[in-house]
């Protein structure tokens, strides 16, 4: 094997794309600047609080080449599957559309799941951007996730939908600005089919203005270095991602590589649901084969074409995290999509609830990319989106009666590697959309969120410990409809290389002391305050995902309700899954155990149990020769394929009385001290 | 073929789905000369395409747009072939 098979020299550069090094590389890095004009013009301008705040969105860059077909130079995506999908869905929609029936000035929407688009909620525009000579020469497009397109449930994310029908408004290609003029009848079509006609207006005017600021800059580009040195580097940007994947194809060992993975179920039954995948690589191309997935639930889980292009996403995390994502790097993937299964569902199948889904691919993807390329290895993140849709109408003063909606996310968590603790906080490497501002969400929308923190010992043990999803506590101040989207509540993330697996998705109503405050510590609460929601409890209401059953004396049977209805007055508590480990706990050092446990992360008695560190509980000290000797106890008691007990709180207070004393005990030793 | 063919589809029943390989006859693979070579639907980074390729070493001899009756994918305009009209800048 050679190991610079695909590297280039300066002569390389000059020979293949008919630009100097510098210039390709100024120009590789004006495309990105292209995209993040538009990043902050999108960002800026829109309205619904999912793109604004939550960053749901993607802005790209696209060379059109000689054949008609186009590849994506540049992508700023505040959230990753578009940098993947909108290669895809920018052809489909072009080579039916007619890339000749476009002018200058012309903007082409599209929202549909079977033409590249990941779910109606998001708007795709397509603008041309022509040479001197007339003709095509870039196309710019973006992506946004409005809040609401339509159909029976506010915001969408309808998991109980049985068909496209029930998901809102459908749109194959079709002309939303003519010669920069907007097309009354396509807007009159938007604005009739939401909720919210205000914030479809300012999205779409957003979305339009994105695409001419991105025009702007290319075209500046084009005016200071000539269209065919900026196509020559456009090429050269492309190569050098598709060259950079290859050689890290051609450094990991051939093989067939196979894994599976559950979704909990589709919102409708409780049957887990099936996705399998094999990876084949030979060289430097990779074959990614999605046969032996469970064909199409009837829930909204599934996906149309997403797959095709989301697929890649665990390849470049594993494969080559570092370089900025473009078209190129997904070259030397072929993926094969069984018609009418769970990754390639038939119309009029619906998808409104992908991102499970999408979540569940992502987590697969780096799971097999990890057997190939163990040494950039990354164990489990939570396999969920780990959100919750709210809407409703308002009736905060002055507010009474207007529709609302948006989107809480509150942030996942991703698995650990032979370096470092997982991510906290922080979604599925599918998504990476920004965890809420809390101030931001309390304004939008009538709520208020008594708690976003961790949950102690949630995160998969390992000498490197997976990330901590967040729980989260807010009230509706108005009568709300909720969707939470929190699989990954019977399947937990797992581990690698002797790391535990993480604690799952659950959820509860809450009720408030006798003060009118919500109070948790360490992400516990009391007992008697909660009732279960969702998830796995034991027959006294304890969340227990070792000994407890999923479903048992919850109110609902399922991760993924659809419109729960939370009163004014009522408050929710979700958890969302945390990351798996990596390594075995019993190295990781002692004096990191004792930071996790000053730090409210890890309890004395985890720390005891699966670390094998034994701390003073009062004191918050490091006993050295106790520790050494369980330490050494501990290895000696290990079975064969031996692996850490899955992450969760032990000590859950039952009453009011017993969580004050818990935590006025806690207080008294000293806490959140510097390592 | 007729106008719902590629637009609405029954619920499959099976238990677990499979892409299907269909074996071409007379080709060798420049690569490793084998002649177990078949040609099936893929998603690749321009879209949907069909891909003829050797099943042993996993050389893709070509990538080829789909021809109608590949079918591929499986939804598809009603209107895909229809020239467009003057307001579609037709
Ligand atoms: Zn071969």
């Amino acid at each position: 094997m050679d190991k610079n098979q695909f590297f280039m020299t300066a002569e390389d550069v000059q020979a293949d794309y008919g630009v100097d090094l510098i210039t390709a590389e100024t120009l590789r890095n004006g495309f990105i600047e292209a995209t993040r004009h538009m990043h902050g013009t999108l960002l800026r301008s829109s309205f619904s609080n999912i793109i604004r705040d939550g960053m749901d969105f993607g802005v790209c860059v696209h060379l059109v080449n000689d054949d008609g077909t186009t590849d994506m130079v540049a992508i700023t995506e505040g959230c990753t599957q578009f940098a993947f999908t909108h290669q895809h869905m920018t052809n489909m929609v072009l080579d039916e559309y007619g890339l000749e029936n476009l002018g200058q000035g012309d903007t082409v929407i599209c929202n549909d799941e079977w033409r590249g688009g990941i779910h109606f909620g998001d708007l795709n525009l397509f603008r041309v951007i022509h040479d001197a000579d007339g003709k095509p020469a870039f196309v710019v497009s973006d992506a946004a996730h409005v809040f609401d397109i339509g159909g029976p449930v506010a915001g969408g994310f309808n998991t109980a939908a049985e068909s496209m029908y029930e998901e809102g408004l459908r749109i194959s290609p079709t002309l939303i600005t003519s010669r920069d003029k907007p097309v009354r009848s396509m807007f009159n079509l938007l604005l009739e089919n939401t909720r919210s006609p205000l914030h479809m207006l300012g999205d779409v005017r957003a979305l339009l203005g994105t695409l001419r600021a991105g025009e702007d800059r290319v075209r500046a580009l084009i005016d200071r270095y000539g269209i065919e040195t900026v196509k020559g580097s456009a090429r050269y940007a492309l190569g050098l991602s598709e060259r950079r994947m290859r050689q890290a194809l051609l450094n990991t060992p051939d093989g067939d590589y196979s894994d599976e993975i559950f979704l909990d179920d589709d919102g409708l039954s409780t049957d887990p649901l099936k996705i399998k995948v094999e990876v084949r690589i030979r060289g430097a191309e990779a074959e990614i084969d999605f046969s032996g997935t469970d064909p199409q639930s009837l829930g909204s889980v599934k996906t149309g074409w997403q797959e095709a292009a989301r697929a890649v996403v665990g390849p470049k995390v594993v494969l080559d995290p570092r370089h900025p994502m473009n078209g190129g790097a997904m070259r030397p993937f072929q993926v094969l999509m069984p018609p009418g299964s769970m990754v390639l569902s038939l119309p009029p199948a619906s998808q409104s609830n992908h991102v499970e889904q999408g979540a569940k691919i992502a987590r697969l993807m780096t799971r097999v990319m990890s057997q190939a390329f163990p040494e950039h290895a990354v164990a489990d993140d939570s396999g969920t989106s780990g959100c919750v849709i709210m809407g409703g109408v308002d009736s905060r003063p002055g507010l009474e009666g207007t529709p609302y909606g948006g989107v809480l996310l509150m942030g996942g968590a991703w698995g650990a590697t032979e370096t470092s603790d997982g991510i906290s906080f922080c979604q599925s490497s599918l998504f990476n959309c920004r965890s809420m501002i809390i101030e931001y969400s309390e304004k939008a929308m009538p709520v208020v969120i008594w708690e976003h923190g961790v949950l102690v010992d949630a995160a998969g043990a390992g000498e490197y410990r997976g990330g901590f999803a967040a729980s989260y506590t807010y009230e509706a101040l108005a009568d709300a409809f909720i969707t939470p989207i929190m699989d990954s509540s019977k399947f937990p993330a797992g581990g690698l290389a002797g790391g535990g697996p993480a604690s799952m998705s659950f959820a509860a109503l809450v009720r408030k002391d006798d003060r009118g405050q919500v109070h948790s510590f360490k992400g516990l609460l009391p007992l008697e305050r909660m009732t279960p929601l969702f998830g796995a409890y034991d027959d006294e209401g304890v969340p227990d995902q070792v000994d407890g059953t999923w479903g048992n004396g919850t109110l609902l049977q399922t991760s993924k309700p659809t419109a729960y209805v939370l009163k004014a007055g009522e408050l929710m508590r979700v958890f969302s899954a945390s990351g798996g480990g990596y390594g075995d706990p019993l190295k990781r050092p002692a004096e990191t155990v004792l930071y996790d446990v000053r730090n409210d992360f890890t309890t004395v008695a985890q720390a005891a149990e699966i670390y094998g560190v034994k701390i003073d509980p009062d004191r918050l000290t490091l006993d050295e020769a106790a520790t050494a000797s369980l330490r050494e106890r501990l290895a000696a008691e290990r079975g064969e394929g031996y692996e850490p007990a899955l992450a969760h709180p032990r000590e859950w207070p039952r009453t009011q009385a017993e969580f004050e004393a818990m935590r006025k005990r806690a207080l008294g030793a000293p806490t959140a001290v510097e390592v | 073929m007729g106008i719902n063919d590629r637009m609405i589809f029954l619920t499959p029943g099976k238990d677990e789905m499979y892409v299907t390989k269909t074996p071409v006859e007379g080709r060798t693979c420049p690569e490793c000369g084998s002649d177990d070579i078949a040609r099936y639907p893929i998603g690749w980074v321009r879209g949907p395409r069909m891909v003829v390729k050797c099943q042993r070493c996993y050389h893709s001899l070509e990538v080829q747009r789909p021809a109608v009756e590949d079918n591929w994918p499986p939804f598809r305009a009603a209107t895909y072939d229809w020239d467009a009209s003057p307001a579609e800048g037709g």
